[in-house]
């Protein structure tokens, strides 16, 4: 029984130790291919506009457009559709907003942010 | 709002928002690091430059002591003597992991002084934020209140911060476990990405606006002024039961405790009974809180202590109040409110210490423990005290004091259990069952009927059923989220109506003359214990109606329903054994 216990354990220490031998990662150029082939199935996708309203004097702006960027696939793979996002800003843009909305722009190409009022100007 | 690191030659380098204020006089050069950081990130990348920082050669011999400039009592930032400070900065910034800035020492040679028109504000925004604890949207909202520019009112704050009357604090701060919210004490947060790392936003007090790491929050040191020209005037006098425990009251507030807990019937005048104390504590200089946990108990008491304090400026801050920053002596608070507020008050009274929301999590009794100065005392008013409080007493932890009575010594009236067996609910009601008919027309023989009913759906519901049920009486209801409800309530205390539904919004705090009560479904799993007892003291409090009907109508006697019975048969019996009743 023993030497039948000792068996197992080297089995599993030798099978431990090529593990790390055997591990395969995608390839780079298949993972390219792969995510072209879904990029292109999802532009066949409609678009759905979303409008947002947020107060330009909130200071939570940052995180309420992260929490949005965040939710944005979910949404989409929900509706079965892209989801356009355009936030429009209420109030007056302090220059610690312009510095927050200008990160933002950057860093979330999804969402456009503006301030509806100097749209129209 | 960001921070600057400021750096003047006599050895001082300190965190300031408003770095052209910073100067220690008019002759020497100030320089300040740009761009700005939030504070709570600035303030790490000053500890550590701090400790990068080689004594210089005074320090070695334990002279640096005589030569650092040392600033006025208390005031934010950090002192110390060294060869670089500026280099030790960089370094420390370097070494933070932060993103990499552009980061340039600018000097600042020319001061810039106050407008005149400024100054003139000054004091009407130092009596305003006396005791406070405000965000800097509360700053933005306060600088609108008295006509000001984000900015100036921002110049203000950091002038009171340099005198020592203030500081400047991180809103949130990393502790070992994790974040912590300087507002409300609460450790839940969600954590998001910006330019500088990770952020934090606290989740728990949003109501009172949003937190995040990335901003400060400006704590005022002053005590709030309490002014001696007030009268007390007391409206209607105390009987013999009331005048032993007020007496017992204003002891309390000239002794060592800290705490006590005055435990009164339904209706025995405890609000009033707190009156000769909280007059006593204002002649002392004392400054007092009257909180509680929800508006309607706060707007109730608000006329009656205007009525006995003539002259005395009570401010009365809730979420639906105009002027959230009104400066008074006295104030009078919902608990949320009382978030903004840090160490100022010497005196804090906290009515229905037992009611949602103060009794449903630990963060509004933080920030009550956080607006009370040291030393300060809180006395808790309750008709149904949570055990954990009574536990305290019995530990002699927390005075206890009794008022079993109500004010006019009658009973209170002992709810009766009817059998009301039918589908509850909003779904499939059509009519109104005849048996309760039948309850309610018995009641409102006698007078108004507050009719309790456990959800917010059923509400309009019933009121729709009770009105094709008695066309001719006057019905209507309202419940938490409704924008009527202040015009109803005020409706209600003024009997214009004979059958009014409501959820539990109304079971404390509120006294409707001749007020009768039925409590639909008083076996629903959202009523306990207290809340029934609270219920059925809404019955009998005016000394011309003592008397009133409280009917439980459920399909069976549940624990709650039970306990409710015998905790006023216990009440009343434990005054009759007092002599408290005629």
């Amino acid at each position: 029984m023993t030497w039948r216990l000792g068996l197992i354990g080297l089995s599993a220490g030798i099978c431990w130790l090529l593990a790390g031998r055997w591990e395969w990662n995608v390839p780079p150029k298949w993972t390219g291919a792969l995510l072209a082939v879904l990029s292109r199935w999802r532009r066949t996708w409609p678009v759905a506009h979303c409008s947002f309203r947020l107060d330009a004097a909130d200071a939570d702006l940052e995180h309420s457009l992260w929490r949005l960027r965040r939710n944005l696939p979910g949404l989409e793979t929900e509706l079965r559709s892209l989801v356009a996002v355009d936030v429009e800003l209420c109030g007056e843009i302090l220059p610690a907003a312009k510095e927050v909305i200008a990160s933002c722009q950057r860093r979330y190409p999804g969402i456009q942010v503006g301030n509806p009022e100097e749209q129209e100007a | 709002m960001k921070f600057f690191f400021t750096y003047d030659p006599d050895y001082a380098l300190r965190l300031s928002p408003c770095p052209e204020l910073d100067r220690p006089d008019g002759t020497r050069a100030l320089a300040f690091l740009t761009p700005g950081l939030p504070l709570g990130l600035a303030r790490v990348v000053l500890e550590n430059a701090r400790r990068q920082v080689r004594p210089n050669w005074l320090a070695r011999c334990g002279l640096d002591g005589a030569v650092r400039r040392l600033g006025p009592a208390g005031r934010s930032g950090m002192e110390w003597s060294q060869r670089e400070p500026r280099a030790a900065v960089l370094r420390a910034l370097a070494a933070s992991g932060l993103p990499a800035r552009e980061w340039a020492w600018q000097e600042i040679r020319e001061s810039r002084d106050l407008a005149p028109e400024l100054l003139v504000k000054e004091e009407v925004f130092s009596t305003r934020v006396r005791g406070r604890q405000l965000s800097e949207g509360d700053l933005t909202r306060l600088g609108r209140e008295l006509g000001l520019l984000e900015e100036d009112v921002l110049r203000l704050a950091e002038l009171a911060v340099q005198s020592g009357a203030g500081e400047w604090v991180p809103a949130l701060v990393r502790e070992t476990a994790g974040w912590r919210c300087q507002r409300c004490g609460s450790k839940q947060v969600e954590e998001w990405p910006d330019d500088w790392g990770t952020a934090a936003t606290c989740l728990s007090c949003t109501c009172l606006g949003s937190l995040t790491s990335r901003q400060a929050l400006y704590r005022d040191r002053r005590r709030i002024l309490v002014s001696s020209a007030f009268r007390f005037q007391p409206v209607g006098e105390l009987n013999s039961a009331q005048a032993a425990a007020a007496e017992q009251l204003l002891d309390f507030m000239r002794g060592k405790e800290s705490e006590a807990l005055l435990w009164a019937a339904c209706g025995a005048g405890k609000t009033e009974v707190c009156f000769p104390a909280i007059a006593w504590a204002l002649s002392q200089g004392r400054a007092v809180l009257f909180a509680a946990p929800r508006q309607d108990v706060v707007h109730d008491v608000a006329p009656r202590l205007a009525a006995a304090f003539p002259g005395l400026s009570a401010p009365v801050l809730t979420g639906a109040s105009s002027r959230r920053f009104a400066a008074g002596e006295l104030v009078l608070a919902t608990t949320h409110q009382v978030l903004r507020f840090h160490q100022a008050f010497e005196v804090i009274i906290l009515d229905e210490m037992d009611a949602f929301p103060y009794a449903g999590g630990p963060m509004l009794a933080w920030g009550l423990q956080r607006a009370l100065a040291p030393g300060g005392k809180i006395l808790y008013l309750s008709a149904t005290p949570a055990p954990e409080i009574l536990q305290r007493a019995r530990r002699g932890a927390c005075r206890l004091i009794r008022l079993p009575a109500r004010y006019h010594r009658r009973p209170l009236p002992v709810p009766r259990w009817v059998k009301l067996t039918m589908p509850w609910g909003a779904a499939g009601l059509s009519q109104c069952p005849p048996a309760l008919a039948a309850e309610l027309e018995k009641l409102v023989a006698h007078g108004p009927v507050l009719l309790f009913v456990p959800e917010i759906p059923w509400v309009e519901r019933w009121v729709a059923v009770l009105r094709q049920t008695f066309p001719a009486w006057r019905i209507d209801g309202s419940w938490s989220a409704d924008g009527d409800r202040q015009a109803k309530t005020a409706r209600l205390r003024r009997g214009e109506y004979e059958i009014f539904i409501t959820t539990s919004i109304l079971e404390r705090g509120v006294t409707i003359r001749g007020a009768q009560v039925l409590v639909l479904a008083a076996d629903h799993a959202v009523f306990g214990l207290r809340g029934l007892v609270q219920m059925a003291g809404r019955a009998g409090r005016t000394a011309d109606f003592p008397g009133g009907e409280v009917v439980f109508a459920a399909d069976r006697r549940s624990r709650a329903v039970v306990e409710a019975i015998r905790w006023i048969e216990e009440q009343n019996r434990l005054a009759a054994a007092e002599g408290l009743l005629d």
